[in-house]
């Protein structure tokens, strides 16, 4: 029994040891180093009348937190489509500062269905990178289906409006699309009209975008040549409470649905952005990839070729 | 079901072809002497040759020999004293054996020429098993003793994360790994979110795993079969053991039900009291209020009745539930989780003739996984009274028949044959909500049924003193719904024996599985949700070869008699096998309060998998010192065209070197010493190594009719902008700092006047390792002596055991 009492005591004893800390930092070695990395991100359409850019810069995850990702304001941002090239300026102070991009005019370089494209940026510190992408061609949206459903959350019931994108993909090549829209719809809210008067009630009429929760994107994989229809995009409403109530505006016309036949890095691009940023912190996902076809650095160089219907709300 | 009788009839009808004049045949059971309990794998055979059979899992064997005067027949089994009988071979003989348990400490006793089944006289490759006396011995996580625990430590299998019982083999999931409990399927092995498999180590007679070269009679997994027997009960007298240990108690009796000794049983049970010694403490910090805990339990019972020497009757079964609970009164809320697996089997054994023996067998099985969720407001301080509750559940069932038949027509062929049809039944998820509120309100997915069967054949055939070979077709069928499968599977085993005592072996198996198991935590929750095969994900299949060589140690071996040394290498391709979308999870597919139903194959993806490696098992299983070292050196790789761009990566499991050392040695009679030690390469994971801003484009904008009253920032053609993460060029190029781990058990025997009792003492991690469980980035604050406080990301590692010391007390009586 001696030996026994003994162990016991040297059990209690290695139970103690065993109480610091089971969460520890670990040296950062371990991890890949990245270099700070321009993040692009650029999409062109023989629709658009602007060429915009965005160019921003990586932080690594380890060591000291930098407050805000950083817009680069000295780029040399160059379009080329094999002949002819076009450098976009910085356009930060027409936006006030908020949201700088760099741009030009599709005068200055037309943006043409089947023609391949070069997207060159510099920075002064050397950093060069590039990326080349191709216009796909246009495809036509038929018609847009809207329907609606009544929906009960917490113990309330209320009319959603949703609208799906119809149209025939062509045959023979693989074809990526990004279906969107938006519509108006107005609420009534107090607000301050002018500055010395009291707010008054007013009506706001305001553009929206369509939700489509499953993601926009869509290949025709499995279905070349066949008819297709986008996943169900939600229309834009407002919510608001007043006195206890909800009210939920409609959705007014006009609605504006473009198809977009998009490049395979802009399919990529927007697709894994989406999922990474719908998965979250979620700790079980299976981790997203964002592909890149910005070559040494992040982000996407895409094209599209849109197509809009309008249609009336009846 | 048609073409299986026109084997058999092809089988029977060719039996006088082989019953030749000149012949006898000798046949029986093998049983334990004291307890009747039958021998499984016990060697029968003529000494000085490599004439012999072993005994299938009902303890029954049949050799048949020339014609003579008299033979010497030996009957040897691993952990008992031989026994050998002169026996006169002139007429059939009908005969019934039973072995002493050994005593290993005296090894003189342990000097007939085989007292085990030597690795290098077998044509089976690739198959492992460990003594239950052996497991017992080893040291054990908080005490309990746990078989797929020790399965871990053999080389070509790997566990998990820390502490789970989850089993990888030869690059494969644990989803690929048929795990049958006397003959049925247990879909769900975990019990404490795989902290504890379901397998109570005293009610088990046997554990097998094969991981390659598999016999035509198993098949529905790609990488493993884990065939555990539950014992069939003491016939003698009644007998018991039991432990009670830190979080778990158990106790089994077994014993004759009948006078005349031919019917026995066997009732099992285990608790864990985690919950009621935590229920007091939950109560006083809760002023009473809550009442919340945790618990599992798990029963084995079996029966058997012996109705002469022709038939015999077993019905056993398992249950097992996992419970959480939480009731809080204040808020009128009840929480309740609950999982677990339910098997029965019954089966009949018929001796058709000395040489044809079958059995026949109905099996049920069901995992079933459940949320209940209720919440009651009385009405007070003026709100209206209301109450919502919340049931949901998933799970999968499975009816099933299977007959086999063992024909031994000469000592040169074992023939096997039979079939097995399974009635699968899944329930993805249902979901009924009733509230006071809105109505009633469900959402079932449909409950899928589908129907796989499996046709075979194989012999084990000796073609000369050199040679053994095992050669088998498979035939599986599986459908469900419009869409049908029919695989052939071919099997291939075979061994030559270079010189007594050495062979090299090779093999060949192709595998095909119609079950998924749709799971990214790779630790066993019970959420993991198991689906069919449809039109749009495809059977998974495997392709297997192996090489390898078997080496027994001859007595003359300086470090004693009894050592066995195998040395294998395989390559293996997996087809079709699934994994999550990148960005998908369980709670994507399960969350069952999820306004969108999702289709769980909308969020699947198909790839090819490959992996090849070589492994060295040097093993003793009896002795004063046994035990075993093993090493695998092994590469996996994944290819999914959805997965990392469609490039080839390496999944999450894929070790490079793993390595187990286990020891048990007895130091006297009454004290047992063991040790392992572990070291597994570091897992491959994702972690980010950069953030930044991505903007997306937005179609919209610049359309939109604006309004100039309400100011808006808008970023022409894009939109705000998310924080993402830049994970790298590769998919799980993070690898994870290595496991090792060492633990160490010292068990006191002693035997009292009516029973004997075992103290257990041991150390799980002994030295303390802080093993990764997972990692995390996180951002700390940090003040400088100016008083700045700046923020920095690190990379933690979390880590789940430290030291765990624990004791058990163990009786037998």
């Amino acid at each position: 029994m001696k030996t026994i009492s003994y162990i016991v005591l040297l059990l209690t004893g290695f139970a103690l040891a065993g109480c610091d800390s089971l969460k520890q930092e670990v040296s950062p070695d371990r991890l890949a180093k990245e270099p700070e990395k321009l993040v692009v991100a650029f999409f062109i359409s023989p629709q658009d009348t602007v060429l915009a850019a965005r160019v921003g810069r990586s932080s690594t995850v380890l060591g000291q937190n930098s407050l805000s990702f950083f817009n680069v304001l000295n780029a040399v941002v160059t379009l080329s489509d094999g002949s002819r090239s076009v450098s976009l300026t910085n356009a930060v102070l027409s936006d006030r500062g908020f949201n700088p991009y760099y741009r030009a005019t599709p005068e200055q370089l037309p943006i043409v269905a089947g023609k391949t494209y070069t997207l060159t940026v510099s920075v002064p510190n050397g950093q060069t990178v590039t990326a080349t992408c191709t216009v796909p061609g246009p495809v036509a949206l038929d018609n847009v289906l809207i329907d609606s459903t009544v929906r009960t959350e917490i113990g309330l019931a209320y009319k959603e409006y949703f609208a799906r994108l119809r149209w025939r993909d062509p045959a023979g090549q693989i074809n990526y699309y990004r279906a969107a829209g938006q519509n108006d719809f107005s609420f009534r809210t107090s607000i301050f009209t002018s500055p010395n008067t009291p707010p008054r009630d007013t009506l706001i009429r305001q553009p929206g975008s369509w939700f489509f929760s499953n993601g926009s994107t869509i290949t025709d994989v499995g279905q070349d040549g066949q008819e297709m229809v986008s996943g169900r995009g939600r229309l834009a409403v407002a919510f608001s409470f007043q006195n206890g109530q909800q009210t939920i505006s409609l959705p007014q016309s006009p609605l504006t649905a473009h198809l977009l036949n998009v490049d395979v890095n802009y399919y990529r691009y927007h697709d894994e952005v989406d999922r990474q940023s719908r998965a979250g912190r979620n700790p079980f996902a299976e981790p997203v990839l964002i592909q890149t076809n910005i070559r040494g650095g992040l982000g996407c160089f895409g094209a599209y070729n849109k197509s809009t219907l309008v249609t009336e709300l009846k | 079901m048609r073409s299986f009788i026109y084997l058999f009839v092809l089988l029977a009808g060719s039996v006088p072809v082989w019953s030749q004049p000149g012949t006898v045949t000798i046949s029986g059971y093998v049983r334990e002497a004291g307890s009747q309990e039958a021998l499984i794998g016990v060697n029968v055979y003529r000494p000085g040759t490599t004439v012999g059979t072993t005994t299938n899992t009902y303890g029954f064997f049949s050799l048949t020999l020339p014609a003579q005067d008299s033979a010497r027949i030996a009957f040897s089994f691993v952990g008992y004293e031989p026994v050998v009988r002169q026996l006169d071979l002139r007429k059939n003989i009908s005969l019934n054996v039973l072995l002493t348990p050994g005593r290993v400490l005296s090894e003189v006793n342990v000097k007939a020429d085989r007292t085990t089944e030597r690795v290098s006289e077998s044509a089976q490759m690739s198959r492992i098993d460990v003594p239950i006396s052996q497991i017992k011995k080893i040291p054990a996580f908080l005490g309990e003793k746990d078989v797929l625990r020790v399965l871990q430590l053999m080389p070509g299998v790997q566990k998990g994360s820390e502490g789970q019982t989850g089993i990888y083999v030869r690059g494969g999931g644990p989803d690929q790994n048929l795990i049958i409990l006397d003959e049925a399927t247990v879909y769900n092995a975990s019990h404490l979110f795989g902290f504890f498999s379901v397998f109570n180590g005293d009610a088990l007679k046997s554990v097998e795993l094969t991981k390659g070269g598999f016999p035509a009679r198993y098949g529905g997994r790609l990488s493993s079969v884990i065939e555990l027997n539950m014992k069939d009960g003491n016939k003698e007298k009644l007998r018991g053991e039991g432990g009670i240990g830190l979080i778990a108690s158990r106790l089994t009796l077994e014993g004759p039900f009948t006078k005349n000794k031919k019917g026995s049983f066997l009732l099992s049970g285990r608790r864990t009291y985690l919950d009621v010694v935590a229920a007091p403490l939950i109560k006083a910090q809760s002023d009473g209020q809550t009442n919340a805990g945790y618990y599992f339990y798990d029963f084995n019972a079996k029966a058997n009745y012996d109705f002469g020497p022709k038939n015999k009757v077993y019905l056993s079964g398992y249950f097992g539930r996992d419970r959480f609970y939480a009731r809080e009164q204040t808020e009128g809320t009840d929480v309740g989780i609950g999982w677990g697996n339910a098997t029965g089997t019954l089966r009949w054994n018929h001796l058709f003739s000395q040489k044809l023996f079958s059995n026949v067998s109905l099996i049920y099985s069901n995992y079933k996984f459940n949320i209940s969720s209720d919440e009651t407001g009385n009405g007070t301080g003026g709100t209206s009274a209301f109450s919502t509750s919340l049931r949901y559940s998933s799970g999968i069932r499975d009816l099933s028949a299977k007959m086999d038949f063992d024909y031994y027509p000469s000592p040169r062929h074992s023939i096997r044959f039979g079939a097995q049809t399974i009635a699968h039944r899944f329930t993805p998820s249902a979901l009924v909500v009733q509230n006071t509120l809105i109505d009633r309100f469900t959402s079932d997915v449909e409950a899928i049924n589908a129907v796989e069967s499996g046709v075979y054949v194989e012999d084990t055939w000796r073609p000369n003193e050199k040679w053994r070979v095992n050669g088998g077709l498979r035939l599986s069928l599986f459908s469900q719904k419009a869409v049908s499968y029919l695989r052939p599977e071919p099997r291939l085993s075979m061994s030559y024996q270079i010189k007594p005592g050495l062979a090299a072996k090779a093999s060949y198996a192709t595998m095909n599985q119609y079950v998924h198991l749709l799971s990214n935590t790779g630790i066993g929750l019970p959420t993991d949700l198991w689906v069919p095969t449809t039109d749009r994900v495809k059977p998974q299949q495997s392709r297997q070869v192996a090489v390898g060589l078997a080496k027994d140690f001859s007595d003359k071996f300086p470090l004693g008699s009894g050592f066995a040394l195998t040395v294998e290498g395989y390559y293996k391709t997996m087809q079709n096998i699934i994994n999550y979308k990148e960005g998908a999870s369980f709670l994507l597919v399960n969350d069952p309060t999820s306004a969108e139903r999702v289709r769980w194959e909308d969020n699947v993806t198909a790839g090819r998998g490959w992996s090849y490696g070589a492994e060295v098992l040097f093993q003793r299983k009896t002795g004063r010192l046994s035990g075993w070292l093993g090493y695998t050196l092994s590469w996996t790789q994944w290819q999914f065209a959805e997965l990392n761009g469609g490039r080839p990566f390496f999944p999450r499991y894929d070790r490079r070197h793993d390595i187990s050392v286990v020891g048990i040695y007895e130091l006297s009679k009454r004290i047992t010493l063991s040790s392992t030690w572990v070291y597994g390469t570091g897992n491959a994971l994702t972690v980010p190594v950069a953030n930044y801003r991505a903007y997306r484009h937005d179609p919209g904008t610049q359309l939109a009719s604006l309004s100039d009253r309400v100011p808006r920032l808008i970023a022409p053609l894009f939109d705000f902008g998310s924080q993402v993460s830049d994970y790298g060029q590769e998919k799980n190029s993070f690898r994870a700092e290595a496991y090792h781990r060492f633990d160490v058990s010292i068990q006191f025997h002693k035997k009292k006047k009516r029973h004997e009792r075992t103290w257990e003492f041991s150390l799980y991690n002994a030295y303390n390792r802080r093993n990764p469980f997972f990692y995390q980035l996180e951002t700390v604050r940090a003040t400088d002596s100016r008083g700045f406080s700046t923020d920095r990301t690190g990379l933690f590692r979390y880590s789940v055991f430290p030291v765990v010391p624990s004791f058990s007390y163990n009786f037998k009586f």
